[in-house]
């Protein structure tokens, strides 16, 4: 078992798995579940947990996601760290959870110490110094910044961390910070302007002849995998999960 | 049917002359922009304190706005307030019929593109001339701008040439200076004979009364300059409390823009032409346009009028990179006109703007003062729902799945029954579906729901009793890892679009580069935009420089001002040039205009960005600088300053004195007059200097010299 320090990890965690992942990559999940467990922490999922919100959020209904959260404040209640897979659901629950209940002191109170527990999957990682993945990626790796977590939760280091202990070769991905597209129902409602933007994250990746494509957000990767097989293309989409989990362990994409 | 956002990205998209502009011009002003803040000592220090003048701005706007406006009416100005676009332009023409004016020249004013002026002007038998090159070019194409400040931006080469061709010179070249030389002579007529100009503002501050203007051609002070009545434009949200505040926001301005430290030009307008001046225009209006504004104050879309329109946003915008400016078929577009425009013109007429966003945050990012874009289009679609703007079918859509969204049975089985949906149907015939499956399947594979959801996955994985725990939930207190919690950045507040985490305004003074010595380092940066410096070490030095550079322009006379640190004058005329003093009563613009170089003092200058300060006064007419396509400067060794800071003290010590002694204008001038404007081509000599040279005079010459 590789672990360093033990001392500062938490001995359970609970995994929002996040609507996307629970649904149309469950293999993210088992990587993720695959990891920490990896380093000897226990994982609680609540099955009562769907969605946090964030379509509603985003497309002008925040009574609709205020409600929705509303009804899973108690499954997230405690005070273990709260593992998202996601940088997009993790800043909802981080930065817009709390602000939701302005006028409900009682649910302000538990937003905001459900929010001060959520951290993003590689943020969390780098936290409990897990260096040790037992697993290479070989080939070339690049990572693409999901929106939310590079400047939602203002991280582009740790996913970076954490791939530099598997990835064999990982190279910069040009324009890395540029959004691939998705935006939620921005990429149904602009679908030419939204598969453009697609086309040049493909691109970019093609450019640099990428083996491995690694994202930390499921929503770029539902966009980022429509496009793919499209293309035809043979770069391989992987979750930041899923790449650090390595092949031949739980999650790996089947037929990869 | 696509909407009407759609239809016209759609067309952009497939525009390929418009598709290579737009790669090249935003990729380009977006990596200047990156680079342009290596040269300052703390970039987002710099920027926070940016943004926390702008904050503060807002806070006390209606007592910075008297002052501002008690100052303007102390200078002479005439301030007019106009609540919508039409008294706005029943206003202007009103001025211009009493002045009886023929022709008008414009520089560039968004706040005129809003109310649809030039129109208005043409219907009064007025002709406007738009002389920004890219404002002129779109003019002449009948179209408007693009970009907030590259307006011309969507246009190719070609474009532009075959547009002169067919409407100013049928013998026009394809060489983008050879265009500009037309376009330069063209104007120049214009400005000499226009009874008015009309300029926009980019600060008006408050404690002086000055407005500012941040251009790089020269045609704004032109406007400014030669007719003898100035029209200036402005929403509210111009105004700038302090003249350090105004160096400040200077700072961040054309870094954000176009990636330049300063533009060619900085120009600080304070009332009309004071008695004992040569030149400037006799009367000056501020016209102060609501035009939508004023509703929005103390609501959540106040932040989005700390804009200072650099454009910063636009270039960073993925969705702006890849459709353009006309997309957004409003005056303002990108990511701060998907909040303006539904602003002023209300979410009816572009309620679709903020949808057209991947909330990425990009604009914020690289937004100089930090605005907060994303929360103000996530605000916009809000109020788009309350006000029931949107379709009911998606107002209905999202009712329906939060109600499924609240009940995981039903959420479960829901994706279940997708899952066996979905196997049935692939992108092809999805392709021809309406609404969201329809329009996924255009550029994209159909996602698969999983046969085996996670959910599912974990209960097996649970009854194998792999899982060495049954723990409903993790409440325990034996492993509070409050240090890992502590540890995760910034908490509980709805920032988002920063790459770089929470910024927080410095106290106290900001940091500046070091400056150890400041005639090299105004040296290395005067170079950088101009040409050498030249440092002489005798009289008989700058004796040698000043006729060989009046050489090149032997048959022209020469502008000389008043009080120049080496009395040059006498050496021309020995050498037998035509000097041409500055006037005494009113300016005499034909006979400077006939000259080719132009000899000025420098009142102060600027090590950190190689600028010349010049202040106008008798004997220092503005137009000395700017008619005779060379321009030289005498600059005294002592004068330089480190930074664009230090300028604060010498600028409220002449435009806050009392009356009678201040100037109506300074200009910093940086390197010769340029645009980039016709196919992102650098050109210098637009419509001010082509060159300018600096000739450094140490203390002793000086000394020996009078």
């Amino acid at each position: 078992m590789a672990i360093e320090s033990p001392d500062n990890r938490p001995k359970r965690v609970l995994f929002f798995a996040t609507c996307l992942v629970d649904q149309f990559f469950p293999e993210v999940g088992e990587a993720t579940v695959h990891l920490l467990e990896k380093a000897d922490i226990e994982v609680i999922f609540p099955e009562g947990l769907t969605c946090c919100g964030l379509p509603h959020f985003n497309n002008g209904f925040r009574g609709e996601a205020r409600k929705t959260l509303e009804t899973q404040l108690h499954l997230l209640e405690g005070d273990i760290p709260i593992i998202a897979p996601s940088g997009s659901c993790g800043w909802m629950l981080k930065c817009v959870l709390p602000t939701l209940f302005p006028d409900d002191p009682w649910a302000r109170e538990k937003a905001a110490q459900i929010a001060g527990r959520v951290i993003e999957l590689s943020q969390f990682l780098c936290q409990i110094e897990m260096r040790e993945f037992g697993s290479t990626l070989p080939g070339k790796t690049v990572y693409h910044d999901s929106c939310h977590l590079l400047r939602g939760l203002g991280e582009n280091q740790t996913p970076r961390q954490c791939l530099d202990h598997v990835a064999e070769n990982r190279e910069e991905l040009p324009n890395s910070d540029r959004c691939c597209g998705f935006g939620g129902s921005f990429c149904v409602k602009f679908p030419e302007v939204s598969c453009a933007m697609l086309e040049d994250k493909i691109k970019s990746a093609e450019e640099v002849d990428a083996t491995w494509l690694v994202a930390a957000d499921a929503g770029c990767m539902l966009n980022i995998a429509g496009g793919l097989s499209r293309r035809k293309s043979k770069i391989k989409l992987l979750h930041i999960a899923q790449a650090l989990a390595g092949p031949h362990n739980p999650g790996w994409p089947e037929g990869y | 049917m696509s909407s009407p956002f759609n239809q016209r990205a759609n067309s952009a998209l497939v525009n390929i002359p418009l598709q290579d502009a737009l790669q090249a011009a935003t990729g380009k002003f977006a990596n200047q922009r990156a680079h342009a803040f290596e040269s300052t000592a703390a970039p987002l220090a710099l920027r926070a304190k940016a943004r926390e003048i702008r904050r503060k701005t807002f806070d006390e706007i209606d007592k910075h706005l008297e002052t501002l406006f008690t100052n303007l009416q102390n200078l002479g100005v005439h301030v007019h307030s106009a609540p919508d676009a039409d008294s706005a332009k029943r206003i202007v023409l009103e001025i211009a019929r009493k002045h009886n004016v023929e022709t008008v020249v414009k520089s560039k004013s968004m706040a005129s593109e809003e109310i649809h002026l030039n129109q208005a002007l043409e219907a009064a038998g007025i002709t406007p001339y738009e002389t920004d090159l890219g404002e002129w070019i779109l003019q002449l194409a009948n179209e408007t701008p693009s970009h907030l400040v590259a307006p011309a931006i969507h246009k190719t080469l070609k474009q532009v040439q075959d547009l002169f061709r067919a409407k100013v010179d049928p013998n026009a070249g394809s060489d983008p200076q050879e265009l500009t030389s037309i376009a330069r002579e063209k104007l120049r007529t214009e400005f000499l004979r226009a009874g008015m100009g009309i300029s926009g503002v980019n600060f008006a501050v408050a404690e002086s009364g000055t407005l500012c203007l941040v251009t790089n051609e020269g045609n704004g002070r032109l406007v400014t300059t030669l007719p003898k009545v100035h029209v200036a434009i402005m929403g509210f949200e111009k105004v700038v409390p302090t003249l350090r505040d105004t160096l400040t926001l200077l700072s961040v301005l054309p870094r954000s823009a176009t990636g330049q430290k300063l533009t060619s030009y900085f120009t600080m307008l304070t009332g009309p032409r004071r008695e004992n001046e040569a030149d400037g225009p006799d009367e000056v209006h501020l016209l102060l346009l609501d035009g939508g504004r004023s509703r929005h104050l103390g609501t959540p879309f106040q932040e989005a009028f700390h804009c200072i329109r650099c454009g910063a946003c636009q270039n960073a915008c993925p969705v702006f990179q890849t459709v353009g400016g006309h997309t957004y078929d409003s005056v303002y577009g990108g990511p701060i006109g998907s909040i303006l425009s539904p602003m002023l013109r209300g979410l009816e007429v572009s309620g679709e703007l903020p949808a057209a966003s991947s909330l990425c945050g990009a604009c914020m990012d690289a937004c100089p003062v930090f605005v907060d874009i994303p929360r103000m289009l996530l605000e916009m679609r809000e109020a788009r729902t309350v006000k029931k703007n949107n379709a009911l079918m998606e107002r209905f859509s999202f009712r329906m799945l939060g109600m499924v969204m609240r009940k995981p049975f039903v959420w479960e089985t829901g994706f279940k029954l997708g899952s066996v949906f979905s196997r049935f149907l692939n992108a092809k015939v999805a392709a021809w579906l309406p609404g969201p499956l329809g329009a996924w399947a255009q550029g994209r594979e159909l996602p698969r729901i999983a046969k085996k959801s996670f959910r599912t996955r974990w209960r097996e994985k649970k009854r194998r009793g792999v899982d060495s725990s049954s723990a409903a939930n993790g409440v325990s207190q034996a492993d509070s890892p409050d240090a890992i919690i502590e540890k995760t950045h910034h908490a509980l507040e709805l920032a988002h679009g920063l790459s770089h985490g929470h910024i927080d305004c410095p106290d106290g003074p900001l940091p500046e580069i070091n400056v150890p010595d400041t005639v090299v380092r105004f040296a290395t940066e005067f170079e950088a935009v101009a040409n050498p410096a030249l440092q002489p070490s005798s009289i008989d030095d700058i004796r040698e420089y000043v006729l060989n550079m009046a050489a090149k322009w032997k048959e022209y006379p020469v502008a000389i001002s008043d009080g120049l640190p080496v009395e040059v004058a006498g050496w021309l005329m020995e050498e037998g040039f035509d000097v041409i003093s500055p006037s005494i009563d009113g300016d005499n613009r034909d006979a400077i205009a006939r000259c080719g170089i132009g000899i000025t003092g420098c009142d102060w200058a600027i090590a950190e960005t190689g600028s010349i300060v010049l202040r106008s006064g008798p004997g220092h007419p503005r137009l000395h600088s700017l008619l005779p396509e060379t321009h030289l400067a005498l600059v005294p060794a002592n004068n330089i300053l480190p930074h664009i800071s230090s300028l604060g003290p010498e600028l409220e010590s002449i435009f806050k004195q009392e009356e009678g002694h201040s100037a109506s204008c300074v200009n910093i001038i940086t390197g010769p007059s340029r645009s980039a404007d016709i196919a992102l081509t650098l050109i210098k000599g637009v419509h001010g200097p082509r060159d300018v040279f600096a000739i450094i005079v140490p203390d002793v010459l000086i000394a020996r010299s009078q």
